[in-house]
């Protein structure tokens, strides 16, 4: 194969590169010049031999040998202008020529030459292609080739005798075998091409496997995200039902045990509720994350009142035995009551933040500010800003930018004192970017945290909440 | 505490739980029992749905995921049956999401609250529903 892959660079430097650029024409050109650059020397053998049997030859046989030899400029007329079509004709021309040429002086009807005829639909067909027109040409030039030739014939009478038949046995099989070395050589390279074709084809099917794999390889990765997604969904309600049975049941003992008489007992069974609500909350939160995670929370916007939520907040976190024994305060600075947002999501992250507040916090303050007065635009639209201070230990600079990461074990030791955070703060990030906001942090070691949320606040009034009740009655 | 007691010197109330899971229904119907009231319970929704019309309850609290009828569809069938259809009813889900806000709003439920519970809310929004002057 080496040897026919460096034919094919030889070869290529005839290809005018309009041809080379098509692969069918690309190859066709390439079967005409192996065929034009090889077919002379084989081709030569024959005159060459006759040369040998009658030393003094005429012009007979200098026509033949030059017939023969001129293949080799039809390489070159391809290179310098290009015809490709037209040489291929005049090239099935001249070799009709050149064997009704030798058959005619040399044997006649009965030459050693007229095997060679084989060849010329052969090498037409490889040159051009078998289309209807190509047949038809070719038909045409070896009918009017074969009439000119008996014409030559019956206007002479007999074939010109310039070497007995009987001398030319020799050159007979001489002659055979160069034909079919000429054919095989061609077939060679048409199998070649043909493999090489195979391996194109190959390749592709190679590529087309590859991407009907790739295709599934996304089929299965989404169908594995489904099922993960599915997988969190029953897991978490799974995990759930129990959580209920051991904070419920640790409540109702908490709420028989005589904190005088049992003091420890109390305090146990403070642990493990407090143990079961934190993981209560672990598990909603990974349930939270992967629906944003899988773009699949969905938000409900509606007028929120301010005033309300600060009240509530207030009234609930004083009441609960989980602050840590913070004072609570929750006030709204502004003219507007109403914020337009989810309220349930709202309600969450401040809750997350206030309890993140309180594991950071023992027996200090902790405030929040409801701001709906910021930065109000020409288009009416607002920012909701709500400020969580704190006056616990604070987080070290260094792990601020690690704090709304998922699972990022906080080294230093103060955070971890005071219990992990977990995924709480995650959440409110993702929860506050869902909103189309942000959640910052400012904290100083020592003197507490203050986290601040910063929601769109819409053009919410309390008309237009009014409005929307109706809106929806209707 | 004493708030969580105060009730036992009143006039018994009813309340309907309908919880499939054993160890929830049996928790929160003890500690409703213990917070005053007379708890019934039901183990699926048809049972709900029976037991709504045949116990004449106060206030139902209905948990949602409950198998093959679900709280919402048990709700629906209680309110479209004029025997039960005046019973508040609070709708416990599992998650606090907006649409099941929205959802149990749509069926007719007249509050809805997160299971696990947090028990003081949930004794909060009971006490809101019940009407104030009973017997």
């Amino acid at each position: 194969m080496s040897f026919i892959d460096s034919a094919d660079r030889i070869v290529d430097w005839f290809i005018p590169a309009r041809l080379l650029a098509e692969r069918e024409m690309r190859t066709r050109a390439r079967m005409f010049l192996i065929s034009h650059l090889f077919g002379p020397i084989l081709g030569n053998v024959i005159p060459g031999y006759l040369f040998w049997l009658e030393p003094h030859p005429g012009a007979t046989l200098l026509i033949l040998a030059l017939s023969i030899t001129g293949f080799w400029v039809f390489p070159f007329l391809l290179k310098f202008t290009g015809r490709y079509v037209l040489l291929s004709y005049l090239s099935v021309q001249n070799l009709l020529f050149a064997i009704l040429w030798g058959c005619y002086f040399y044997g006649g009807a009965s030459s050693p030459f007229l095997p060679w005829l084989v060849t010329v639909p052969l090498l037409a067909f490889f040159y051009l292609g078998a289309s209807v027109r190509n047949c038809f040409i070719l038909l045409l030039q070896i009918c009017v080739s074969l009439g000119s030739f008996s014409e030559f014939y019956l206007l002479g009478g007999s074939f010109p005798t310039t070497i007995p038949l009987s001398q030319m046995q020799g050159i007979g099989v001489i002659s055979i075998i160069s034909a079919s070395i000429y054919v095989a050589m061609m077939a060679l390279f048409y199998t070649k091409i043909l493999a090489s074709q195979t391996e194109v084809e190959a390749e592709l099917n190679k590529h087309l496997e590859t991407s009907a794999q790739l295709r599934a390889a996304a089929l299965q990765a989404e169908r594995a995200g489904v099922a993960k997604a599915a997988f969190l969904n029953s897991m978490s309600h799974e995990l759930r039902t129990p959580l209920n049975a051991v904070i419920g049941y640790s409540e109702m003992l908490i709420e028989d045990t005589d904190p005088v008489a049992d003091p420890t007992s109390l305090e146990d069974l403070g642990r493990i509720r407090a143990a079961g609500r934190n993981l209560l909350s672990l598990v909603n939160a990974i349930l939270d994350l992967s629906k944003i995670e899988a773009g699949k929370m969905e938000i409900f916007r509606e007028p929120v009142d301010m005033a309300n939520l600060a009240a509530q907040l207030e009234a609930h976190w004083n009441r609960s035995d989980n602050n840590g024994g913070n004072r609570v305060s929750a006030r709204l600075v502004g003219e507007r009551r109403y914020a337009e947002t989810d309220p349930a999501k709202l309600e969450r992250i401040v809750n997350e933040l206030i309890e993140n507040a309180v594991r950071c916090t023992k027996d200090g303050a902790i405030e929040i500010v409801i701001d709906t007065s910021r930065s109000q635009g020409d288009d009416g639209e607002g920012w909701l800003s709500i400020d969580v201070r704190d006056t616990g230990v604070g987080i070290a600079a260094e792990s601020i930018p690690k704090l709304f990461e998922v699972f990022v074990n906080r080294e230093d030791a103060t955070a971890s004192n005071y219990g992990s955070a977990g995924l709480g703060l995650p959440l409110c990030d993702r929860f506050c970017r869902l909103l189309g906001g942000a959640l910052t942090v400012v904290s100083e070691l020592g003197k507490g945290s203050t986290f601040t949320i910063r929601l769109p606040q819409g053009r919410a009034t309390h008309s237009e909440a009014a409005d929307n009740v109706l809106a929806e009655a209707a | 505490m004493s708030l969580l007691k105060r009730r036992r010197d009143k006039s018994m109330r009813k309340i309907l739980l309908v919880e499939d899971n054993e160890l929830n229904r049996d928790m929160l119907s003890r500690r409703l029992s213990r917070s005053g009231f007379c708890v019934v319970a039901a183990v699926d929704g048809p049972e709900g749905v029976r037991m709504a019309r045949d116990e004449q309850p106060d206030l139902i609290l209905m948990d949602v995921a409950l198998g093959a009828m679900d709280g919402w569809q048990a709700t629906l069938i209680i309110k479209a049956d004029p025997t039960s259809a005046s019973k508040p009813i609070i709708a416990l889900t599992a998650h606090a999401l907006e649409s099941d806000r929205r959802r149990s709003a749509e069926v007719g439920c007249a509050d809805f609250d997160t299971k696990p519970v947090d028990y003081p809310r949930l004794l909060e929004k009971i006490e809101r529903l019940l009407p104030k002057a009973v017997g």
